[in-house]
């Protein structure tokens, strides 16, 4: 699968025609990807091996290392988040990507390689080096294609990302070693380092190597000052991956491997993690509410919405992971929706400034209607996928911690005022600096946002589809984490376990 | 006594050596710089494959000398890296007016040095073989001598050269006078656990100041950005890879065999160079626009991490350093193979990164292979340097030395930004064209780039080759 995403990426370099050939490789691999969905996704529900693909081939060996990657139900979900997204972003940069279109594409897929590989990976050292094949062309495409000050972006985010990174390899290395001097087998594969869990001050110190390249990506709250020119800075599409994508990266790298190996250890610091998680969406909202720059209103918003996916993860109980897990989809989704909403008024006007802007509505009541769509699912309309997220991780957490939740629900109230402003200053509000005559949306752009409309709300009436085929992963985990800890926990693991197969069914 | 063996053994020294007079001669009789250079890649292809043909084996050759898999090994990478530097040197030097059949014949000898020291196992033998290796060095830097810069650079290497060497006899006299020995081998057995003599302590402290300054470690490294500016490219680049690795391999035979990073002192003496090395280096990079200054200030915090591997004081920790040191050869060579590929004979060297701004759309290859290069040197996944790091991390975790670990990683990502730099400067637009250049015209220069290229990233994703190779 991801071996042949990357066939596909090679191929692609030098053609004349990138463009479709870059669609129909995202097209192609979506397909595949929906096919395994509708395939397999009922039946790994009742299958103890929640495992649906598995391919492990060695690679080097002196190092034990091997090329394994491994699909499950929370790789499925994303995985096609990942190919539609990337669907997407190729079509938005249809028109306002014009210089170098081989290098972009081959960039872009080259990214979308190494984000569906990091959901894949289940060697570590894989998953750190797709980890790292992120980074490169994410910053092509931030400093060749971006915005007037994209180069300091660029910069600002390979070296936030590319020290975290390493951080995370040294507790990979730690670990590796550790494995090692137990059991005298020295590996890196994700089940084998599973089976042998280190614990008390090491397993913290290796943690934190994991949580400070995951919390660094979100980002997180004290981690957070690149996201603003990154996600402001880059071409929309970059915007998209990064935030609809890379971002869920570290939110998965959470629930795959912090959690599960180091249990103990993610338990200790559970509470001050969820209250950086909730002072995130607050500091958040806050943050965006006063942006003139709508780009980075939208990234200060998304900024906010990954408090939540602290606050769930760290909450440990399955109510909240399947929060997160609803969370990473509709939150990819009503992100990539804002950001190609600002790249379409960037395109007709030449400006995000959103003071510049105003009584859109006249001229383009369809583009109105549908950021209408995606700033409700934003700020959390009922009926909407977000609101389903959101619910189910706040309500997890309740169970972890009554008043942290209390503070994380502030956030949704927040967060109707900065959405609200979005709609407020660009289409309604009488224009300030000049009157806007511009053209509505064209076949093209109806078809990017109409699939991402249909998406959004078929996910919050019908949120089954992928709570259920990330339930067996859990399931899954949920086991092993059980069975590396022989003491009893304080949480009732069992009891919520029902609980949300109650709720799911 | 030599046996037989023993030569057989010796025979691509030999061959060099051979070749040395050879060139002398050829030039005697007609003075031509094609033949020369093609005489000059015939030695050292010769000797290349003498070496590999060599059966590999562990065993004393005379009392100076040691054949062992490292020795071959690294002998190996010198000499494929001195057939690389001077398919670089010929068309740099063809256009100059100066006499330059000559350079040859002292590009021989220097590497002739290196080789030597290591598979030096005496005193003697080393302290030769650096002579060897210094005086040819002396004059290569200064060999374009009209250039002031350049005879400046090589009195300055002279100076400071000899005091090095000064402090190494003195601290091998040391030595001899608490052990006795002047062998490795015999070092071995010499001082008992943990006892070190205060006059054994003094001896290896003076090596390890004239070692420093071969090695160009914080805080003996003064002479590098000065000498790698101002001598021709393909000169700065033998500095910067031969003559440093010969000398860390020393280094490593010397105080791998007296035991002395068992010595507390010792070993923490070893890690503030390495540690210093990394920051000073990586930081006094940030501030240079001049690429070869750029180049070595990243060489220096390079060796820094080098000694990573050292300290670690393991099997494991020799090879991730043969390992690295083949990675950082691979990338340095590109670098200034780069450096050299662009040379024109107009404007001369391109030695300011502004020099290259807007490559990448005028010639987007040549950037592409320039940017790959810079990866590995910042050691990012997927490119000869990250394997190279990845393996040391990996032998200094098993050895549990998690401060340089630290300061591995942290330095390694202030030097991201000096070479993220340079790739900016490459991906700015400009109209600046870059027409006239001598790599355009050598095929062999296009193949040997085209080489590298292969090397950095196939050690990067397939390194399990190169780590057999290294006897893993």
């Amino acid at each position: 699968m991801g071996g042949g995403l990357l066939a596909w990426l090679s191929a692609s370099f030098s053609q004349s025609a990138p463009r479709w050939i870059a669609l129909l490789a995202l097209i192609a691999d979506f397909l595949i990807v929906s096919n395994i969905w509708v395939n397999q996704g009922g039946v790994s529900l009742s299958a103890q091996n929640a495992w649906i693909e598995d391919v492990n081939y060695s690679w080097i060996p002196q190092f034990g290392m091997n090329f394994h990657l491994a699909m499950d139900g929370i790789s499925l979900v994303m995985l096609s988040l990942t190919f539609f997204l990337g669907i997407l972003s190729v079509l938005v940069s249809w028109k306002s990507i014009q210089k170098n279109l081989g290098f972009f594409h081959f960039n872009i897929l080259w990214l979308l390689a190494g984000i569906s590989g990091v959901f894949l990976a289940m060697d570590m050292m894989l998953f750190y080096f797709f980890w790292e094949i992120m980074l490169v062309p994410m910053y092509f495409v931030m400093v060749i294609w971006g915005h007037e000050n994209s180069k300091y972006a660029g910069w600002k985010f390979f070296l936030f990302t590319q020290i975290s990174g390493l951080m995370m390899l040294l507790s990979i290395l730690g670990l590796y070693y550790y494995h090692g001097s137990q059991t005298g087998e020295y590996t890196f594969d994700y089940f084998k380092l599973l089976s042998n869990l280190p614990n008390g001050s090491t397993a913290f110190w290796l943690m934190c190597g994991f949580l400070a390249a995951f919390l660094v990506k979100l980002p997180a709250l004290p981690f957070h000052s690149w996201l603003p020119d990154a996600y402001a800075e880059s071409p929309s599409a970059g915007s998209i991956i990064i935030a609809g994508l890379m971002s869920k990266t570290a939110a998965y790298g959470l629930i795959r491997f912090v959690v599960p190996l180091f249990p103990e250890a993610a338990q200790s610091i559970a509470i001050p993690a969820i209250l950086i998680g909730a002072l995130a969406i607050l500091y958040g909202a806050k943050l965006s509410y006063a942006q003139r720059n709508l780009k980075r209103l939208i990234a200060f918003s998304s900024f906010s919405h990954m408090g939540f996916i602290l606050v769930g993860v760290f909450s440990f109980n399955m109510l909240a992971f399947q929060g997160v897990m609803m969370q990473m989809v509709a939150h990819g989704l009503s992100i990539a929706g804002l950001f190609i909403i600002s790249e379409f008024i960037f395109e007709r006007t030449g400006t995000l400034d959103m003071n510049e802007m105003g009584g859109f509505w006249k001229n383009m009541p369809n583009m109105g209607g549908f950021t209408l769509v995606f700033v409700m699912a934003s700020l959390g309309l009922p009926g909407l996928a977000n609101f389903v997220s959101e619910f189910l991780t706040l309500a997890g957490a309740w169970q972890y911690d009554v008043l942290l939740a209390v503070l994380a629900t502030l956030g949704l109230i927040v967060s109707v005022t900065y959405s609200l402003r979005i709609l407020q200053k660009i289409f309604h509000q009488s224009p300030s600096v000049k009157e806007w005559t511009l053209p509505d949306f064209n076949a093209r752009e109806w078809l990017v946002m109409g699939s991402l409309t249909v998406a959004i709300i078929w996910l919050g009436l019908f949120p089954q589809s992928v709570i259920g085929t990330a339930q067996s992963a859990f399931d899954k985990m949920e086991l092993i984490q059980m069975e590396s800890q022989d003491q009893p926990q304080e949480i009732g693991m069992n009891e919520i376990l029902i609980e949300t197969n109650e709720l799911s069914n | 006594m030599v046996t037989l063996q023993d030569i057989h053994f010796l025979m691509p020294e030999i061959v060099m050596a051979v070749g040395a007079v050879i060139v002398m001669l050829a030039i005697a009789v007609k003075r031509d710089y094609t033949l020369s250079y093609g005489l000059t890649l015939a030695t050292f292809l010769a000797a290349f494959g003498i070496l590999v043909l060599n059966p590999t084996e562990t065993r004393p050759v005379t009392e100076l000398l040691l054949a062992d898999p490292l020795g071959k090994f690294l002998s190996g990478l010198i000499i494929a890296s001195a057939f690389i530097i001077t398919i670089f040197s010929y068309p740099y030097f063809r256009i100059q007016k100066e006499v330059k059949e000559e350079y040859f014949i002292l590009l021989i000898l220097a590497t002739l040095g290196a080789v030597l020291m290591t598979i030096s196992n005496h005193f003697i033998s080393f302290v030769i073989s650096l002579e060897i290796l210094s005086v040819s060095v002396f004059a290569l830097i200064g060999y374009l001598k009209k250039l002031e810069i350049s005879i400046e650079a090589s009195i300055k290497y002279l100076i400071l050269a000899a005091v090095a060497t000064g402090f190494i006899l003195f601290g091998f006299s040391l030595i001899y006078l608490s052990t006795g020995s002047m062998s490795l081998a015999q070092l071995t057995q010499t001082p008992a656990e943990g006892s070190f003599s205060l006059l054994l302590l003094t001896g290896l402290g003076l090596t390890i100041v004239g070692f420093g300054f071969k090695m160009a470690l914080v805080p003996f490294h003064f002479w590098t950005p000065d000498i790698y500016s101002a001598a021709p490219a393909p000169v700065s680049t033998f500095v910067a890879t031969i003559s440093k690795g010969a000398a860390f391999v020393f280094l490593l035979r010397l105080f791998y065999s007296i035991g002395g990073l068992n010595n507390d002192n010792i070993w923490v003496v070893f890690a503030v160079l390495a540690i210093a090395s990394m920051f000073v280096g990586n930081w006094l990079g940030l501030q240079q626009k001049n690429l070869k200054r750029l180049l070595a200030y990243s060489s220096i915090s390079h060796l820094g991490y080098l000694m990573v591997g050292f300290l670690a004081f393991s099997d494991d920790g020799i090879r991730s350093s043969a390992f690295y040191l083949t990675a950082y050869f691979a990338s340095i060579l590109a670098a200034f193979g780069m450096i050299t590929y662009l040379t024109s004979e107009h404007d001369g060297e391109p030695y300011m990164i502004e020099n290259y701004r807007g490559l990448f759309w005028s010639k987007p290859w040549l950037a592409a292979f320039f940017t790959l290069v810079l990866l590995s040197l910042a050691g990012i996944p997927f490119t000869a340097g990250f394997m190279g790091k990845f393996y040391l991390l990996s032998s200094g975790m098993s050895a549990g030395k998690i401060v340089l670990l630290l300061s591995l990683v942290v330095s390694s990502t202030i030097g991201l930004f000096y070479y993220l730099k340079v790739v900016q400067v490459m991906l700015t637009r400009s109209e600046t064209q870059h027409e006239f250049y001598i790599g355009k015209h050598s095929i062999l220069m296009q193949a040997v780039v085209a080489v590298l290229f292969v090397v950095i990233l196939w050690m990067g994703v397939f390194p399990s080759a190169f780590l057999s190779m290294i006897g893993m």
